[in-house]
C-alpha cells in the first residue's frame, strides 16, 4: 500500500543569538492510510516539535525546519507557500495538542468554533454547517449536543473540550490526524474514554494517526507502529507487538522497565539514570551513551546508524557485527568517560 | 475634596471684582452677606442641599444658571471629545495590530518611537506646532473656533466647515490616547498569539488575517476596554488645555476661565460633570468586557 504520509530525514532546529540548536535532527518514518504510528519520548525528544513540523506550525522566528522532506500523498509540503500549508491544515490533516484547556479560543462558542472549519474548507452554508456541528458534537459523545453547541470553552470540562478538539479536527474528514499528547492533561477515567473516542472514530473514518506521547501505556492500546525517539534521533522503529515483547534499544527497555506492570510484581521500578540532555550538548557519539548501562568506547567515538534487523530500524551498536569483537575492558572505560561527560554537562548547565 | 482644594486657591470672587472705591469694610460686609465666610463644611452642604435638588447654582459675576452655561457649551465639548475618541481607537488599535505583527522590524520601531512622542509631548506645544505649520504656513485650517463666523454655510458645506475646524484640536487632543492605545494593542496581541488556542485557529488552516483579526484580536481587545474606559474622562481632561489653545467654545475653556475669575459655582458643577464621567466610563468598559468576553458575567 501507498505510504500516505513519509517523513524523510527531518531536521528542525531552533535558533537563538546565532546559535542553531537541533530538536529534531534527521528523523524519517512512514504512515500507511488507517494506519497508527506512536511516537513515544521524553519530554525534550523532540516529538512534539515533529509532529509540529509537519504542519510548519513551528513558532517563527525561532524554530525551523532546516532539511528533509515531508511527503503527503506524495506532495511535499515543505515546498508549499504559506497559502498552500493553510488549505492543508483543518481539511487533510489536522490536528489535536496537549491542552485542551487552553486549545479553545475562549471568547467564542464551541460551535462557532467547529462550524468555522467546515464553512473555511467545504464552503458549506452557516446552516448547514450548524447541522453537521450538532451531529459531530454528538459523534465524540458529548450529551445534548445543541446545547453545548451554544457554550463557550469555559463552561466544559476538560474531557469536554478535548472531545470538542477532536471534533473540531475531524470536521472535514481529514486524511490524517496528528494527536500531540491528546490525554495528558486528563484524568485516567477520561484519558481511556478518549482513546477509546479515537479508536472508534479512526476505524469509522478511516483516518491515519500520529499519536505523540510518552506514555506507553496509550501506545499499546491504539499504536500499530512505534517509533522512539530520543535527543531529536529515532532510536527504535518497529510494531507495536514486537515492541512491547522484545525491546531492542537499551534505552526501549529502560522505558519498559521504568513502567509498572499488573503480572510482574517488583519490588521497586528500575528509572533510566540522569536526564535528557540539552541538545546544545549533542557529541559526536551515540547520544544515549551518557545514561546507557551497556555503554562502550565505540559508543562514545561514533554514532550508530539506524540499522534494520528483521521487524526491527534499531541505532545502537549492541546490533552490529562489530560489538562482539569489542574489547571487554572498554566497556568499563567508555562508562567512565560518558559518566565524566554527564557531569560536566551538569556544570556546564 | 475638590471643594476645599478650591477653596486654598488664594482669592475669592469678590476680590476678582473688587474697585478701588470699596471700602474694606464693605468688602467684608459684602462677603459676609454671600456666605464666604462661614465654615468650609456648611459652604459644602449648602452646596449638596442644592445640587441634590438640580440646582447647580448661578455664576458669581453675570447670576446666570450654571446648569444652563454648562448645556450650552455641552454640544461644542462633545464633538470636540468625540472626534477625538474616535481617532483615538479607529487609529491606535489598527497601528497596534500592524506594530504586533511586524514586531522588530522597521515599522515596529518607528511606530513605537512615535508613540512615545506622542505620550510625552505635551499638548499646548504640539496644539501650537499645528496651529503654526497647518493655520499660518499652509493657511489649510483655520486657527481657531468651531466654525467660520459670519459665513453661512448650510448642509455639506457647514459639515465640512466643522470638520476643518475640529481636525486640528481633535489630532492633538487624540494623539496621547492613540499611543496608549496603540501600545496596549501591540502588547496584548503579541501576549495573546503566544496562547494555545492561536495554535489551534493555525492548524485549522485559517488564513493568517483571519487568525490575526478574529481569534487573536477579540481576545487581544479586553485589555485595551480598560483604556477605553479611562480615555474618556482624560478626553475631557485633555480638552481644557486644548480648548483654550484653540479657542473652542466648550466646557473646557469655560473650565479655565472660571478658574481664573474663581467662579466656584461652575468649577464645582464641572468637577461634578467629571466624576460621573468617570464613572460612566467605568460602567461603560464593564458593560463591554461582559460582551466581548464570555467568560465575565456580572
Amino acid at each position: 500500500m501507498e505510504n500516505l504520509l513519509e517523513v524523510k530525514n527531518l531536521k528542525t532546529s531552533f535558533f537563538s543569538d546565532g546559535k542553531e540548536t537541533p530538536a529534531v535532527d534527521g528523523v524519517s518514518f512512514e504512515l500507511k492510510k488507517g494506519e497508527t504510528l506512536g511516537i513515544v519520548g521524553e519530554s525534550g525528544s523532540g516529538k512534539s516539535v515533529t509532529s509540529l513540523s509537519i504542519l510548519q506550525l513551528i513558532q517563527k522566528p525561532h524554530g525551523k525546519i532546516v532539511n528533509g522532506e515531508i511527503l503527503f500523498k506524495s506532495q511535499n509540503l515543505l515546498e508549499l507557500n504559506d497559502k498552500q500549508i493553510r488549505k492543508i491544515r483543518g481539511k487533510h490533516i489536522s490536528m489535536i495538542f496537549q491542552e485542551p484547556m487552553t486549545s479553545l479560543n475562549p471568547v467564542f462558542t464551541v460551535g462557532n468554533q467547529i462550524m468555522e472549519v467546515m464553512t473555511l474548507h467545504h464552503g458549506v452554508s452557516m446552516r448547514e454547517a450548524k447541522v453537521q456541528a450538532i451531529n459531530m458534537l454528538e459523534l465524540v459523545g458529548i450529551p445534548s449536543p445543541e446545547k453545548r453547541f451554544m457554550q463557550y470553552p469555559h463552561q466544559l470540562s476538560g474531557g469536554m473540550r478535548q472531545r470538542v478538539m477532536i471534533a473540531m479536527a475531524l470536521a472535514c474528514n481529514p486524511d490524517l490526524l496528528i494527536a500531540d499528547e491528546p490525554t495528558t492533561a486528563l484524568d485516567v477515567t477520561i484519558q481511556a474514554q478518549i482513546l477509546e473516542l479515537m479508536k472508534n472514530l479512526k476505524k469509522q473514518f478511516d483516518t491515519s494517526i500520529l499519536l505523540i506521547t510518552h506514555d506507553l501505556g496509550v501506545v499499546s492500546e491504539a499504536a500499530d507502529n512505534v517509533a522512539v525517539m530520543y535527543l531529536g534521533r529515532i532510536v527504535e522503529y518497529t510494531d507495536v507487538d514486537t515492541f512491547f515483547e522484545e525491546p531492542k534499544h537499551p534505552y526501549s527497555q529502560g522505558l519498559l522497565k521504568s513502567i509498572p506492570s499488573l503480572s510482574n510484581r517488583v519490588e521497586r521500578l528500575t528509572p533510566i539514570q540522569g536526564q535528557v540532555p540539552h541538545p546544545s550538548a549533542i557529541t559526536q557519539g551515540c547520544r544515549f551513551a551518557g545514561r546507557c548501562e551497556h555503554v562502550h568506547d565505540m559508543c562514545i567515538r561514533e554514532e550508530p546508524p539506524l540499522m534494520s534487523i528483521s521487524q526491527h530500524q534499531i541505532r545502537c551498536w549492541m546490533y552490529s557485527e562489530s560489538w562482539n569483537d569489542r574489547d571487554k575492558e572498554d566497556t568499563a572505560h567508555g562508562r567512565e568517560v560518558a559518566a565524566g561527560r554527564e557531569s560536566s554537562k551538569v556544570v556546564h548547565h | 475634596m475638590t471643594f476645599s482644594i478650591m477653596q486654598l486657591a488664594p482669592g475669592n470672587p469678590m476680590q476678582t471684582m473688587i474697585n478701588p472705591k470699596i471700602s474694606a469694610e464693605e468688602m467684608q460686609r459684602a462677603q459676609e452677606k454671600l456666605g464666604f465666610n462661614d465654615p468650609l463644611y456648611i459652604q459644602y452642604f449648602k452646596w449638596m442641599k442644592e445640587v441634590a435638588q438640580g440646582n447647580l447654582g448661578y455664576t458669581v459675576k453675570t447670576g446666570q444658571p450654571v446648569g444652563k452655561l454648562i448645556l450650552e457649551r455641552l454640544p461644542a465639548t462633545l464633538l470636540l471629545t468625540g472626534t477625538a475618541f474616535l481617532m483615538a481607537f479607529s487609529i491606535g488599535v489598527p497601528l497596534g495590530v500592524y506594530s504586533a505583527t511586524h514586531r522588530y522590524r522597521l515599522p515596529d520601531y518607528v511606530l513605537t518611537v512615535f508613540s512615545f512622542i506622542g505620550i510625552s509631548i505635551p499638548s499646548f506645544f504640539f496644539g501650537l506646532g499645528m496651529i503654526f505649520v497647518f493655520a499660518l504656513k499652509f493657511g489649510w485650517l483655520p486657527t481657531s473656533g468651531m466654525i467660520t463666523i459670519g459665513a453661512d454655510h448650510t448642509g455639506y458645506a457647514l459639515f465640512l466647515d466643522y470638520l476643518k475646524h475640529v481636525i486640528m484640536p481633535a489630532t492633538v487632543l487624540a494623539l496621547p490616547t492613540i499611543a496608549v492605545v496603540m501600545r496596549f494593542t501591540r502588547s496584548s496581541l503579541l501576549e495573546v498569539l503566544n496562547q494555545d488556542f492561536i495554535r489551534t485557529a493555525d492548524a485549522k488552516g485559517l488564513s493568517q488575517q483571519k487568525v490575526y483579526l478574529k481569534h487573536a484580536l477579540r481576545n487581544a481587545l479586553i485589555p485595551v476596554i480598560t483604556v477605553f474606559g479611562l480615555s474618556i474622562p482624560f478626553l475631557f481632561g485633555g480638552a481644557y488645555i486644548t480648548e483654550h489653545i484653540f479657542n473652542w467654545p466648550g466646557m473646557g475653556s469655560l473650565g479655565i476661565q472660571s478658574i481664573v475669575a474663581r467662579e466656584y459655582p461652575v468649577i464645582m458643577a464641572l468637577n461634578l460633570f467629571t466624576s460621573m464621567l468617570v464613572m460612566f466610563g467605568n460602567l461603560l468598559a464593564d458593560v463591554m468586557y461582559a460582551w466581548t468576553d464570555p467568560r465575565i458575567r456580572y
